[in-house]
């Protein structure tokens, strides 16, 4: 009896979509049975699963593991209000992705409002240096009165191999990344609340966990906001400011880029988030020797980092503090020479 | 656009809700329609103004094709005149954009080494996708209709249908005039037991793509270089050759499995274009398991026209050896696919003259069969080191080492890293105990079971997001 309803069962048009439906639900339950009971799972998230959505309209998805639209987005000009407000700021900050991850946005805005000066944050990721940036400020003809570089490999190191993808592309090839990243990234968060990417836990073997985070870009001031964003473990002492002697395509680069902005009536003031990774290059104290620009820094005694690179949080916070403190003078002091300018 | 991609899903989930609503007959106009703009869509996506390219193309065959249906058979010096004027339009345009730049630096080369010296300028453009695929596709229907095998289409959308159809337009299965326009006329409803068969093979396509090639890829473009090192080890440069072997297979195959799959799900049929070609025990074996409808196209339009194995035995090595070379320069404008062509043309040339490529030759010793059938693969697999390898001196320092390299038995990792091609194995071996009849084809139970397993490591093991490897042919 039972034979014979289990095969009018198989014998039934809907019998290969309930055993695909009943086979991938006992899959997920099982998963899920493991990390509620395998000690070495219990705990284990993806950080797609943890991250926070960022906490207005005004931020869009810059960075994440299926998609770098950081680049395409700002060099490509397809999101008018980033376009319009990097018009608009007066004091632009440029550096690679230690720099966004040590701006804060919280001791930022309440700082610059409270002046009514627009600033805007132009960084990037993948250790990106001058050309790139450059090229932004010649094609959106910027001209702000304070340019802030992070001097950390920033002159002279070209391109990255990211960015030299990126300037190849066109502004349509930036919208298709824009809507795969997003999309990618919506799909994602809702998979992997019930199912992990077990080789993001794991990651593959030999090839271990690539460091990754997700990186949400504000419209308005361009800063970044990370989530989840790991406490700080490694506690370190920021290295010396002069490093190495300069090179020589190091100086060239150094010298044009000053002298473009120069013609563009900005002042350079240069700056170092410290990390416990060797530095890239000659150090900042030596650049601003050789351009004869300011170094501001911001002075906090005990710093950790998250990941051997970046801030933890807190001490982003902290330099953050600081270095707004610091730059305060300056800025004031660049603002009434442009006020006597007019 | 890429079958892995979110825009390629909304796509299709439009012309999918059209099959289940205006398109429940296949032959309907608006679902026709649907199809067409859809394809035009999809090309499109990738550089907008090369539909222009395609659209010409296609244009050209069109107008072609009538005018020779027009003409009566015995007007034979008109109709090879339009023959002529379909090829050149079609190769013209795959030699401009493809292989204009690999002869420009060829005849710099030439010009050096005979002491002069020539600069031609550099071309900077992007590949049309696909274009490989449908300029075979094309020129097989033009050469049909030369041939009178087939009557060319009147109607110019019917016809850009066929040569811009979504699933196979970039990288097959090459689909022949022959197999698809017929297949337009009859209106195929949508089946339950369809439905299933074109889920199963996107799923196990995916399952290829995202599961297998994207993490074998991860090995492979890390490690590479470490295979082409001056005295380097031949553990790691055969481990590396294995792992793309593997990836090529899985990327491919996946590619063309989700082509068929789709294709199931919107009404059409298309041939298979993979069929286990790591158990082919000859080469002749080989190219009736790997990219099955290349290997059709090029016996049926290059191989059988110069001569075939009608003429000397001479006369056929040079057949096999010019058709294989040509195989390899369709895959790229590079020195390194000249040399993998050349290899499996050398290779199935000596397996001729030593007639190991029937089964009924002078060597029908098993243990004769089993060592060729290793020879097989290994030959298959330098080829692949070359078919990687940016250069042929890069290539050629890989094979090296794996010849004279030493032998330190491999890392833990290296060898866990194997599991990505377990799946791979599984589906060989159980296509090789099939044809043997050991085994029976999947029922539809296991398969259900093997679609939930295989979506579930579509979530839970998918690798780094990339392009398919044939995108660039």
């Amino acid at each position: 009896m039972l034979l014979r309803g289990s095969g009018r069962l198989a014998a039934s048009p809907l019998f290969p979509a309930a055993v695909f439906t009943v086979a991938l639900v006992a899959t997920v339950v099982a998963t899920d049975l493991a990390r509620a009971t395998v000690p070495a799972l219990r705990g284990r998230v993806q950080i797609i699963a943890q991250a926070e959505r960022p906490p207005d309209g005004d931020h869009y998805l810059a960075n994440d593991v299926a998609g770098h639209v950081d680049h395409h987005v700002i060099y490509f000009g397809i999101d008018d209000e980033v376009v319009a407000n990097l018009r608009a700021a007066e004091v632009l900050f440029l550096g690679n992705s230690r720099l966004m991850f040590a701006l804060r946005p919280e001791v930022l805005r309440p700082a610059f409002d409270d002046e009514a000066v627009p600033y805007y944050v132009m960084g990037f990721g993948f250790r990106e240096a001058d050309r790139f940036p450059l090229a932004i400020i010649r094609a959106l003809d910027l001209r702000p009165r304070l340019v802030v570089v992070n001097a950390d490999g920033f002159f002279g190191g070209g391109l990255s191999t990211w960015a030299e993808v990126v300037v190849r592309d066109t502004p349509f090839a930036a919208r298709k990344l824009q809507f795969e990243a997003e999309a990618a990234h919506e799909a994602r968060r809702a998979v992997h609340q019930l199912v992990p990417n077990w080789l993001r836990l794991f990651g593959l073997p030999g090839l271990g966990l690539r460091r990754t985070f997700i990186a949400y870009r504000s419209r308005v001031d361009g800063t970044w906001e990370i989530s989840p964003w790991a406490d700080g473990t490694d506690a370190f002492v920021a290295g010396p400011l002069d490093g190495p002697e300069l090179g020589r395509g190091e100086v060239a680069a150094a010298r044009a880029f000053k002298a473009e902005l120069d013609a563009r009536g900005s002042t350079l003031v240069l700056t170092h988030v410290p990390t416990p990774e060797p530095m890239p290059g000659g150090g900042p104290a030596r650049f601003a020797a050789l351009l004869g620009v300011p170094l501001v820094l911001g002075d906090v005694p005990a710093l950790t980092s998250h990941d051997h690179s970046h801030l933890s949080e807190g001490s982003a916070h902290d330099w953050s503090r600081a270095f707004m403190r610091a730059l305060a003078p300056l800025d004031q002091a660049s603002r009434a020479v442009s006020l006597d300018g007019r | 656009m890429n079958f892995v991609s979110w825009a390629f899903a909304a796509l299709f989930l439009v012309v999918f809700l059209a099959r289940l609503t205006v398109g429940r007959r296949k032959i309907e106009p608006p679902y026709v329609a649907v199809l067409l703009l859809s394809s035009l869509v999809f090309y499109g996506w990738h550089v907008p103004v090369y539909l222009l390219v395609l659209l010409g193309a296609a244009l050209v065959d069109y107008v072609a094709a009538l005018a020779m249906g027009a003409l009566a058979p015995a007007q034979h010096g008109r109709r090879r005149a339009l023959l002529v004027a379909s090829l050149v339009a079609n190769l013209g345009l795959l030699a401009f954009f493809k292989y204009g730049n690999f002869v420009a630096h060829a005849l710099e080369d030439l010009a050096t080494m005979s002491g002069g010296t020539l600069r031609l300028p550099e071309m900077n453009l992007v590949l049309p996708m696909g274009i490989s695929f449908y300029t075979f596709q094309t020129l097989s229907y033009t050469i049909d209709v030369y041939r009178g095998q087939l009557a060319p289409v009147r109607n110019f959308w019917r016809f850009i249908l066929f040569i811009s159809f979504f699933p196979q337009l970039v990288a097959g299965p090459i689909v022949r005039a022959s197999e698809f326009l017929p297949q337009m006329a009859r209106p195929r409803r949508l089946r339950l037991r369809v439905f299933y068969e074109g889920v199963w093979l996107v799923v196990a396509g995916l399952f290829l793509k995202m599961v297998c090639a994207d993490n074998l890829a991860a090995y492979v473009d890390e490690h590479w270089q470490r295979g082409a090192t001056p005295g380097g080890d031949a553990t790691v440069s055969l481990w590396l050759g294995v792992m793309f072997s593997g990836q090529i297979f899985a990327d491919f195959c996946g590619y063309s499995t989700i082509a068929r799959g789709l294709g199931y799900l919107l009404g059409y049929r298309f041939p298979i274009n993979f069929n286990a070609p790591y158990i082919a025990g000859t080469f002749k074996s080989f190219w009736e398991r790997w990219h099955i409808t290349l290997s059709r196209w090029l016996r049926d339009y290059l191989y059988v026209p110069l001569g075939g194995n009608r003429g000397s035995r001479a006369r056929t090595f040079v057949n096999l050896l010019t058709v294989m070379l040509l195989g390899g320069l369709w895959h790229g404008a590079a020195y390194t696919y000249i040399v993998w062509g050349a290899i499996h043309g050398v290779c199935l040339a000596t397996e001729r003259a030593l007639q190991l490529h029937r089964h009924d030759g002078p060597y029908r010793a098993p243990w004769i069969r089993g060592a060729w059938a290793v020879a097989v693969q290994v030959a298959v697999l330098v080829a692949w080191i070359y078919f990687r390898s940016a250069t042929v001196p890069g290539a050629t320092a890989f094979v090296t080492n794996l010849l004279v390299g030493a032998w330190p038995a491999p890392p833990g990792w290296m060898v866990a890293s194997l599991l990505f091609l377990l799946p791979l194995v599984v589906m060989h071996l159980h296509t090789w105990l099939e044809e043997r009849h050991r085994v029976r084809p999947l029922g539809a139970g296991a398969k259900a079971v093997l679609a939930a397993g295989m979506t579930y490591g579509i979530l839970s093991l998918y690798g780094g997001t990339s392009d398919f490897i044939y995108f660039q042919f």
